[in-house]
């Protein structure tokens, strides 16, 4: 498990997964989690193992300043916009262009992107970025069953995208 | 164009007030007036809030896209001028999603709907000539009318969509998205089928120089005799009638009740085509009390509630997302549902088991 100032990036699906999973607490206190504001609106509730539905609010950890929450203002994504390959663009929610515009403009050596989609490692990979992305499998505590998760939040997934990306897109 | 431009031509184009995009966005007047003056910028997440309510993508803002959209054709057009531009605008862009799915998936169209296209029929003997044409190409040999809906979506790649609207079916044809239409869930599975084939003439005869968006009273009447026509073709229509009357002079209701259900028509469509093959002349009022009769005599018509999208358009988008060409919350946007219940299905770990993999010296 990595240490606490590593600055997570969580995507809607790994957040939603922390949740189903009944980690979220234990994660958001050994690392500093950001979500994009986008993501605040989006991630409603999960479904656990049974299909019954449970609330999240997300609102409730940024105003406790449990988690953080970037805004990126609209000039910044105006410019990664204008770097951004426009065959990507409507590929993403609005929510992972944030957190990609954010890491884009903030090359922090402990900034790392959360995802659980192939698209993102990918792009990631393209950038040539990839030391900036982790897998949900990698901040998990050392003695939760690897079984439970699935396989888009695995090392492997990402690391096989992140090389997809590397070499083709 | 700027943002702010953007924002404030978007308001003007649908007709809102600053106190209406209040009420319906819950962002303050103060606000949204300092948004479309450029003296204040909003959040992304604001942003997209404008973005859902004007059904555009968050990109349509950081690009330099028109605001129109192609010209419409309705049957029955909304009185309200609004809620026409919000479904024209919401019918538009769930088109470009459908393009977006069909070139990120390499998607192949092996049919050209241009092999149907015509051009604008003098009169009703050429519209008939049209629609038994069109009855041909559609190899029908049992009752295509009855997967009209089908045949359209999956051999002529009509992008078909469903929703609740005031009216009764749009259509447009843009050389980048296509045939298109859009029809309305609230009306009953016959009725949609006969709308579909009104707009298929509309599609057939479309005339991309066009201007005016209103289509005349001879191009609905027209539409009107080939749906007519294509769906209830006289020599099929003839032979059915034949095949399950035991009295040659009377049509029995329960033949009319049979008939309809076999041409996915209404009762009324159905007796009005009869009418004039067999030239019986019934009055308006006549019609009616026979179709009120039928009803009372036979159980209600099974009529099925079809989804949003159409099946291509579905299957694509999870298509999309498992090969990793589009996220799992654009996924969700492109298909109505909230993330979360994309997330339940678990569409990545079936690529285990369900994937057959092919060797590379295969192929």
């Amino acid at each position: 498990m990595t240490s606490k100032y590593q600055i997570i990036l969580c995507d809607s699906c790994v957040v939603i997964e922390l949740f189903r999973l009944n980690l979220w607490e234990q994660i958001i206190s050994s690392f500093e989690i950001t979500v994009s504001s986008t993501i605040v609106n989006e991630v409603t509730f999960y479904r656990d193992n049974q299909q019954n539905k449970h609330p999240i609010n997300l609102r409730k950890y940024i105003i406790s300043k449990k988690i953080n929450k970037i805004s990126v203002p609209l000039s910044m994504m105006q410019i990664f916009y204008q770097k951004f390959d426009p065959s990507f663009q409507d590929r993403l929610d609005p929510g992972e262009l944030e957190l990609l515009a954010h890491l884009f403009n903030n090359k922090n050596d402990n900034l790392k992107i959360c995802s659980a989609d192939s698209i993102v490692f990918k792009i990631l990979g393209k950038e040539c970025m990839s030391e900036h992305s982790i897998s949900l499998e990698e901040i998990l505590p050392k003695n939760f069953p690897k079984k439970q998760i699935h396989t888009q939040f695995t090392k492997k997934f990402k690391e096989k995208y992140l090389q997809d990306g590397l070499q083709f897109f | 164009m700027t943002i702010n431009k953007k924002l404030n031509q978007l308001r003007k184009l649908f007709g809102f007030s600053l106190q209406e995009i209040c009420n319906k966005t819950r962002i303050a007047v103060s606000s949204i007036s300092d948004f479309e003056n450029g003296k204040r910028e909003p959040s992304l997440s604001q942003l997209q809030i404008f973005a859902d309510l004007y059904h555009k993508p968050i990109s349509f803002f950081f690009n330099n896209n028109s605001l129109e959209h192609p010209r419409m054709l309705w049957r029955k057009k909304p009185d309200n001028k609004q809620e026409q531009i919000d479904i024209e605008a919401k019918f538009y862009q769930l088109c470009k999603q459908y393009v977006n799915l069909e070139t990120w998936s390499n998607f192949t169209k092996k049919n050209d709907f241009k092999k149907l296209k015509r051009s604008f029929p003098n009169n009703e003997i050429e519209v008939r000539k049209i629609a038994k044409e069109t009855e041909y190409l559609f190899h029908s040999t049992a009752t295509p009318w009855k997967s009209l809906l089908e045949i359209l979506e999956n051999d002529y790649y009509v992008k078909i969509f469903h929703c609740n609207f005031d009216g009764s079916a749009i259509s447009f044809y843009d050389d980048t998205i296509g045939p298109a239409i859009m029809l309305n869930t609230s009306n009953v599975g016959w009725r949609r089928n006969f709308d579909l084939a009104h707009e298929l003439f509309h599609l057939i005869t479309w005339d991309s120089n066009k201007e005016n968006d209103e289509s005349t009273e001879k191009e609905e009447k027209f539409a009107d005799i080939f749906a007519s026509e294509f769906l209830m073709p006289e020599i099929k229509l003839r032979q059915s009638i034949e095949e399950n009357s035991q009295d040659e002079r009377k049509i029995s209701f329960s033949t009319i009740d049979t008939l309809a259900n076999q041409y996915d028509v209404s009762y009324e469509a159905l007796i009005r085509r009869i009418n004039k093959i067999y030239n019986i002349k019934l009055s308006n009022e006549k019609i009616k009390n026979t179709v009120d009769e039928i009803k009372k005599l036979f159980p209600k018509r099974d009529n099925k509630i079809p989804s949003m999208f159409p099946e291509r358009y579905e299957r694509q988008a999870i298509d999309c997302l498992r090969t990793g060409k589009m996220s799992t919350a654009q996924c969700a946007r492109y298909l109505n549902k909230n993330v979360s219940e994309l997330m339940a299905i678990n569409l990545y770990d079936g690529e285990k088991e369900n994937d057959i993999k092919i060797p590379n010296n295969f192929m």
